[in-house]
């Protein structure tokens, strides 16, 4: 046998005051007779000194102390050994998402519950019991296999840390299953403040025809809230007006005075107070002037706030950038369009930015065909700048595409088209009068925009080089199509900077390791960021490797910069600084209000026992068995209790 | 709760009406059933009655048998010099008062008894001695006379009820009362007599001095029918000394027994004796044990 919780035993220290009180109640109450002789006559032969008379007092006594030894020994949660054929294979879901950052009013954070939690349950096990620990957040890790040493548990314990990622407890809940599954007595044990990822009935119900049971351990009761759900800041130069946007909830139940504290590179901008009903958001829009590059910082303060990890936001104001780009066309009347198009997009295009014919275009050197962009419309240059972007448009099918080109179509009619690829945000192609166009039938790449032919525009990988494919000629007659070609060609700048430059998404959560979105040239990349705590930025280089990086010290929201080469026109690598903001926007998260964690009712059942005679057919767990042995023994000193009860 | 000893405007009324019942009540039969052993002056007629065998041929009304050929007896107001002794004991036992319950202690209730008896005694002339007892005299009133002393007498009584107590010696105190009360009387003594082997000798040396004597036995109900249950330290009203007892039903009906034969044993020996008796427990009201008592008779007022 041995004892879950140990520490229980502590609380046979409570037989003092049950000595104690047992004494004073066995002071006999003093009552006045008038004829005392007549009681003195009576008890000459009567049970005064009779033996159960001397010793019923120290019976009641004694009945009391071994009440009281059986439920301190129930407290301490005996378990008897299992034998080899009941041990229990448990698999423990330790959640360790950003909610269980949330102190509580003890000063400890939820997960150190939990931690306490599981290593209370480790410590209690059976030696024969198998158990896995497993650390759930939006992702599944598995920290220790099943095993049965208590220290291998432990130490697999400790590595634990908490993430600022939010909890797919299905996923967690799947995961744990399936490993379970073949295990002879297989057990889900899931430790956490289910305010995250809440457990649906679905969640818990089994998968299988084989009901494994799901034991839920719920840790904390914090549930006053005030935190971030977003914050952004929008640059437009075209308007001259910059925008910072932030919205705010109140998670928690009571109203709450909160103030926001707006700064822009460590200058205070705004101090905007405010008043949250229980469940309301905010969403506040604000006019400022932004720098290229800054660093804005929104904080929000409230009393009583027990999460703070959704407290502070980061937003980049990301610095412009002008594209170079170069129109060529077989004439100078062909590029008209092309001209008004540049003027319309001046806040993206560079001034350098040149249209020109095939001629003017071959006359230039190699140095200044470098560009971002080169659109070909109508016609091909022969000698294409290596690495450039391509926008193909209107020309025949070159070479160097996989793919064939179909017949001519006088009147081409779209019939879907990927709205969710970049090239094609705001656009609707079905009302848009295409000119007459080449489909093409692709081998390779990706159809944007199909007829019923085939693609009409199509996205090619070619080499390293991106090449955006139109089987028609943008700069046609059809004057809608004039007034969208600036978007079409807006969009497909955005999305070439995306597909060759974007190597950071605007935002991670706490606790996510940072890769780039692409490959990245060069052996090292420079990373400057605020680690927790500090008023200095730390800057350090992290080796590139296959053209990937990875930064892992995401753990609190704050800016992150990187020094990424870029190979620029003409292929020379240049160096650009790529910036990126750690922010806790996960509502599930900042909803710290611990849910009860339901099972289904067939889950809730503790496993089944093996049938067995003599010790053995007892259950694992003996706690009930000496809490039905206290109370019985109660009854019977309440009975003696009764006896000497005094009127 | 009132004083039950206050003797206010209620309690007053209450003896008046006493006063009134016991007239009528002693006027119908006291008189004849009762023979003085001392002569009294005879005084004035009240009224009639049929003549029974063994009254006295004096006073039979001779121009009424002339006229209606039957015999009738002629009443009067008797003024006899009675001396009524009221000896109270106020010992300790008699201070005790039930633990439970809005009931009066012994020693009040016989004070309240006492004074009901005293007012009669004085509306009817009589001399009255009020003897409070436990181990030896206490603060006597001795032969008050007239309905004026009343007052005083209860001003008397109240203070005794503020007595310590002490040990009950009944055969001492009797001893003590014989020797300063020379003259004949009616002696109402009140008490639990718990002195058990003093009672006995005390009473009977009240007869030898042509005392008419009667016993009220003052009984408390948690003395009769105990409630107490448990492991109990019991302590004597009188001499403080402790018993530690576990008392359990079956002990509680052995202590009822028993008290029971006490009871009858101080009665069958006051019937043996000649002596009134009367048992008076404290939860009947002082008037309904005075009317109960006169209506028994053997009780002169």
């Amino acid at each position: 046998m041995n004892l879950a919780a140990p520490l229980g035993l502590t609380a046979l220290a409570l037989a003092v005051p049950v000595v104690a009180l047992y004494l004073l109640k066995v002071q006999r109450r003093s009552v006045p007779v008038g004829y005392l002789r007549l009681w003195e006559q009576l008890l000459q032969d009567s049970q005064r000194r009779s033996f159960f008379e001397r010793i019923k007092r120290w019976l009641s006594l004694l009945l009391q102390l071994v009440i009281l030894l059986a439920l301190v020994f129930a407290l301490s949660d005996p378990r008897r050994k299992a034998r080899p054929d009941e041990a229990r294979q448990v698999v423990l879901v330790l959640d360790a998402s950003a909610s269980m950052q949330t102190l509580e009013a003890d000063g400890r954070t939820r997960f150190e519950l939990a931690i306490e939690a599981a290593r209370a349950e480790i410590q209690g096990k059976d030696p024969a019991d198998e158990y896995a620990l497993v650390v759930a957040s939006d992702r599944v890790e598995v920290r220790c296999p099943f095993e049965r040493g208590r220290l291998r548990l432990l130490a697999a314990l400790d590595g634990v840390r908490v993430t600022g990622r939010a909890l797919d407890a299905p996923r967690a809940l799947a995961f744990a299953r399936a490993i379970a599954r073949d295990q002879p007595h297989p057990e889900v044990l899931v430790i956490g403040d289910g305010a995250a990822g809440r457990l649906k009935s679905e969640d818990t119900a089994p998968v299988s025809s084989r009901v494994i049971p799901l034991r839920l351990k719920s840790v904390g009761a914090t549930s006053e809230n005030v935190g971030i759900l977003r914050f952004s800041a929008r640059k437009n130069r075209s308007l001259g007006t910059d925008y910072v946007l932030a919205r705010v909830k109140n998670f928690g139940t009571t109203e709450r005075e909160v103030t926001l504290e707006l700064s822009l590179d460590g200058n205070v901008q705004k101090v905007l107070p405010r008043t949250l009903a229980p469940g309301a958001e905010l969403s506040e829009r604000l006019q400022l002037a932004l720098p290229q590059g800054g660093v804005l910082r929104l904080e929000v303060t409230s009393e009583q706030d027990a999460f703070a990890l959704d407290d502070v936001a980061y937003a980049l104001v990301q610095p412009a950038r002008l594209h170079r780009v170069i129109v060529v066309a077989p004439s100078a009347a062909a590029l008209e369009p092309y001209r008004v198009a540049f003027a319309a997009m001046e806040e993206v295009i560079d001034p350098a930015s040149q249209a020109l014919t095939l001629s003017e275009f071959a006359a230039l050197s190699p140095e200044d065909r470098a560009s971002d962009l080169l659109v070909c419309a109508g016609a091909l240059p022969p000698d294409l700048p290596p690495h450039t972007a391509l926008l193909l448009a209107g020309i025949p099918l070159p070479s160097f595409l996989p793919a064939q080109e179909l017949d001519h179509e006088e009147r081409p009619t779209v019939w879907d088209w990927d709205r969710t690829h970049l090239l094609n945000r705001y656009l609707n192609w079905r009302d848009l009068p295409l000119p007459a166009a080449r489909p093409l039938r692709l081998s390779a790449g990706k159809a944007l925009v199909q007829s019923y032919e085939g693609a009409l525009v199509a996205a090619f990988d070619q080499d390293g080089r991106q090449v955006l494919w139109l089987g028609f000629d943008p700069g046609s007659r059809l004057f809608p199509f004039r007034l969208a070609f600036p978007l079409l060609l807006r969009n497909a700048l955005s999305w070439f900077e995306q597909e060759s430059r974007l190597l950071l998404r605007a935002n991670y959560s706490p606790g996510e390791v940072i890769e780039p979105l692409g490959r990245v040239p060069g052996e090292s990349v420079e990373v400057s960021w605020f680690p927790a705590g500090a008023q200095e930025a730390r800057v350090e280089s992290l080796p590139v490797r296959e053209g990937r990086f990875r930064f892992a010290e995401t753990q609190t929201p704050g800016p992150v910069s990187f020094r990424i080469s870029r190979r620029g026109p003409g292929g020379v690598l240049l160096s650009e600084q790529a910036t990126t903001a750690i922010n806790l926007f996960e509502p599930d998260e900042s909803r710290i209000a611990p849910a009860p964690l339901e099972a289904p009712s067939e889950a809730k059942q503790a496993p089944s026992v093996s049938e067995g005679s003599g010790w053995g057919s007892l259950p694992l767990q003996l706690w009930p068995l000496l809490v039905g042995l206290g109370v019985l023994l109660w009854t019977a000193e309440w009975i003696t209790y009764h006896r000497r009860w005094t009127e | 709760m009132s004083d039950p000893l206050a003797f206010d405007a209620e309690f007053l009324r209450r003896l008046e009406v006493l006063n009134v019942v016991a007239r009528r009540v002693l006027q119908g039969s006291l008189k004849a059933d009762r023979r003085s052993a001392r002569r009294g002056v005879s005084a004035e007629f009240i009224d009639h009655r049929p003549y029974v065998v063994g009254d006295d041929l004096r006073h039979l009304d001779w121009h009424l048998f002339g006229r209606l050929e039957e015999l009738f007896l002629k009443l009067y107001r008797e003024e006899e010099n009675l001396h009524l002794t009221l000896l109270v004991d106020v010992s300790g036992s008699m201070a005790h008062r039930p633990s439970e319950g809005p009931g009066l202690a012994k020693r009040t209730y016989a004070l309240q008894v006492a004074a009901a008896l005293a007012y009669l005694g004085l509306s009817n002339m009589d001399r009255v001695n009020l003897v409070p007892f436990a181990s030896n005299l206490e603060d006597a009133r001795w032969r008050i006379k007239g309905r004026a002393q009343a007052y005083s007498l209860f001003s008397s009584i109240r203070e005794l009820d503020q007595l310590p107590g002490g040990a009950t010696d009944l055969r001492a105190v009797i001893k003590a009362f014989v020797a300063r009360e020379r003259r004949r009387g009616v002696v109402v003594v009140l008490s639990d007599f718990f002195d058990l082997e003093g009672y006995g000798p005390a009473l009977k040396m009240l007869r030898m001095r042509k005392h008419e004597v009667f016993a009220i036995h003052v009984v408390d109900p948690s003395e009769r029918e105990p409630r107490v249950r448990g492991d109990l330290r019991l302590v004597d009203s009188e001499t403080g000394a402790g018993l530690e007892v576990n008392v359990t039903d079956e002990l509680r009906g052995r202590y009822r027994e028993a008290f029971g034969e006490l009871l009858r044993g101080v009665e069958r020996f006051c019937v043996r004796n000649e002596f009134g008796y009367v048992e008076a427990g404290t939860e009947v009201p002082f008037d309904a044990l005075v009317l109960t008592i006169l209506r028994r008779g053997g009780l002169v007022a």
